[in-house]
């Protein structure tokens, strides 16, 4: 990567609490342009719900998320809704609408917010479902795909708008291997060709492996960003709990901290 | 002195080891216990949770618990289980908050609750009025959909019931009724009585027992699957994507509903009439025409209108706060019909006061 990379979202003193339980703290870092950013952590550290204040799903409790000049937390419903056509979102489930075809899945978002004519949208419809490989599925209900399908095609509804950043919420969970590979596979086939930043929050150390240019990862008990680099730096470095994420290993409660 | 324990234990015969060893224990008195574990060839969870039981029996009397000769097996399933270390402490829940704490806490709640309540129909009213102003922005496939499954669906049931109840009502009133001599005032009683109360209540009952709690289970399956996030990140607000279709098709069912409870209690009440006071259909529906005024049968549809949105907007409220899987849904579809019944309840007391009040009768 060169070094003048341009920062897309920078979140700053980021924190979050649930009632009287603070959650994520100290949390800072950028998201550089056409980078793929992966969060990882150990389960239960707040990956998920990092990713849900990055997106205002709910307000943090303090600090600044700014996408370009905006400050996410303090922005009124309005602007988040502009800014969020430039997001796309692939949720842990796929999040595909039950009620509608996979077709009529990926044209909402173009339906919506476009005055593409039906044939148009037929077409990028097709095109899109084409690029996750699901191509000619259209007409099928998401209870006739598989998991991995679902995702998929939350993937190809996340992207019918080309937005310009894409989030991924634990992308190989409960696929198999050779699935969650093909997906990871995808994941930098898009990157690539489209040039999308992605931000992926994941534990899986294959996925990290095959897919990170750059990881942060969170501490447990709110103990910030561990550390950060690229995932070589990271399996390097000194830190007891990244040394033990990054090999596998058991660690004794006591020998850490 | 140790005490050679030659049987397995196992889940077969737990407590009876657990007898024997304790007693032992009691018996030698001393301070350290020794078990001569060299044959013991078998040893399962049970097993180890009576030695485990000895421990802690022994500790609490500052003894101890030591074990001679431990075969290799055995040793792994005891270093498993971390016998040579104290047991973990069970963490306890935080203690219960006194009184004074949990009426306060009862209190933030009640006031959190209110104020997610006011903004949500804050959102609501806000979209509604956009949904008037832009009518071609609103979804109507789903308004359609909508309008079948609360309105056209809902005929027979409502039909039956308001029949049924029409009938009751007059059946009971017609032995007062007799006493009198006044059997031809049955059609003012039903006339009135139904089409101001009886005919808007049994609708709207039925529409929350039939539509709101399905409003509830629908968005509530949807908010816990990710899907209203999904529609959140998409840009597309939840209230006029979800709420508001439902909501203009309860405006459009409810009222229609309602004139069909009205005629089908009516009807329920002239059978009556004609078995049990022998009061003819034709005198029955001369009479009606003259006690039922125009607004008794529009102030019923009117309320109707108010009882269609808290009806509709209940339901969808708590399916947008489901929280917690299967069961968060199931309590926003109980929250649903509970809190429909309670406003739909001081609404239609309200109205009552109210049209007292504005000499409306």
């Amino acid at each position: 990567m060169d070094g003048e990379r341009k920062a897309v979202m920078r979140v700053r003193d980021l924190e979050v609490s649930f009632g009287d339980n603070l959650v994520l703290s100290d949390i800072s870092f950028d998201v550089y342009e056409g980078e793929i950013l992966v969060i990882l952590g150990e389960s239960g550290c707040g990956k998920s719900t990092l990713m849900r204040h990055m997106l205002m799903l709910r307000r943090p409790q303090g600090g600044t998320v700014h996408y370009g000049d905006l400050n996410l937390v303090e922005a009124s419903e309005n602007e988040l809704d502009r800014v969020r056509r430039d997001f796309g979102v692939l949720f842990q489930s796929g999040a595909l609408f039950k009620s509608l075809t996979l077709g009529d899945n990926v044209a909402m978002p173009a339906r919506e917010f476009t005055k593409l004519s039906e044939e148009t949208i037929e077409e990028l419809v097709s095109l899109k479902l084409e690029m996750v490989g699901l191509g000619g599925k259209q007409n099928l209900m998401p209870s006739e795909l598989s998991g991995g399908m679902q995702k998929r095609g939350g993937l190809a509804r996340a992207m019918v708008l080309d937005p310009k950043v894409l989030f991924f919420d634990e992308p190989s969970a409960g696929l198999d291997p050779v699935t969650s590979a093909a997906l990871d596979h995808l994941i930098i086939t898009l990157n690539e060709s489209l040039g999308i930043t992605m931000v992926v929050v994941t534990h899986e150390l294959p996925s990290i492996h095959a897919i990170a240019h750059r990881a942060i990862m969170l501490g447990k008990d709110r103990a910030g960003i561990l550390a950060e680099g690229t995932p070589d730096e990271l399996r390097n470095s000194g830190h007891p709990r990244v040394n033990a994420f990054f090999h596998r290993e058991r660690l004794e409660e006591n020998g850490a901290a | 002195m140790a005490h050679t324990v030659t049987h397995p234990i196992t889940i077969e015969n737990a407590e009876k080891s657990y007898a024997e060893f304790s007693a032992y224990a009691r018996d030698t008195g001393s301070e350290t216990v020794v078990f001569d574990l060299a044959g013991l060839e078998e040893i399962d969870s049970a097993g180890l949770a009576v030695f485990h039981r000895l421990q802690s029996t022994l500790e609490h009397d500052n003894r101890r618990l030591e074990f001679e000769n431990i075969p290799e097996r055995v040793r792994q399933l005891f270093e498993l289980s971390h016998f040579d270390e104290p047991s973990d402490e069970i963490e306890t829940p935080p203690p219960p908050k006194n009184e004074l704490e949990r009426i306060g806490l009862i209190a933030l709640d009640t006031w959190q609750d209110m104020r997610s309540m006011l903004g949500y129909i804050g959102r609501v009213t806000l979209a509604l009025i956009w949904s008037f102003k832009y009518p071609k922005k609103v979804r109507w496939g789903d308004v359609v959909r909508y309008v079948q499954e609360t309105g056209a669906n809902a005929l027979p049931i409502v039909g039956l019931m308001s029949a049924l109840v029409g009938l009751v009502i007059a059946f009971s009133s017609a032995i007062q009724l007799k006493q009198f001599g006044a059997n031809i005032f049955i059609a003012d009683l039903i006339g009135i009585g139904v089409s101001r109360e009886i005919g808007p209540l049994m609708a709207a009952i039925l529409l929350i027992a039939r539509s709101g709690s399905a409003f509830a289970a629908e968005i509530g399956t949807q908010k816990i699957s990710e899907e209203i996030d999904a529609l959140t990140v998409m840009g597309l607000k939840p209230v006029p994507y979800l709420v508001i279709p439902r909501i203009i098709a309860t405006l459009i069912t409810l009222p229609l509903l309602t004139i069909f409870a009205d005629f089908f209690g009516v009807a329920g009440g002239m059978v009556i009439a004609q078995f049990s006071l022998d009061v003819s259909p034709t005198i029955f529906v001369t009479r009606l025409g003259e006690a039922v005024s125009l607004w008794d049968i529009s102030s019923g549809v009117m309320k109707s209108f108010f009882f269609a949105i808290l009806i509709a907007g209940v339901g969808c409220y708590r399916g947008m706060e489901t929280s917690g899987g299967a069961m968060g849904v199931g309590r926003s579809t109980t929250q649903s019909v509970v809190s429909g019944i309670f406003l739909l309840v001081i609404a239609d007391s309200i109205f009552v006061v109210l049209f007292q009040y504005l000499g409306l009768n």
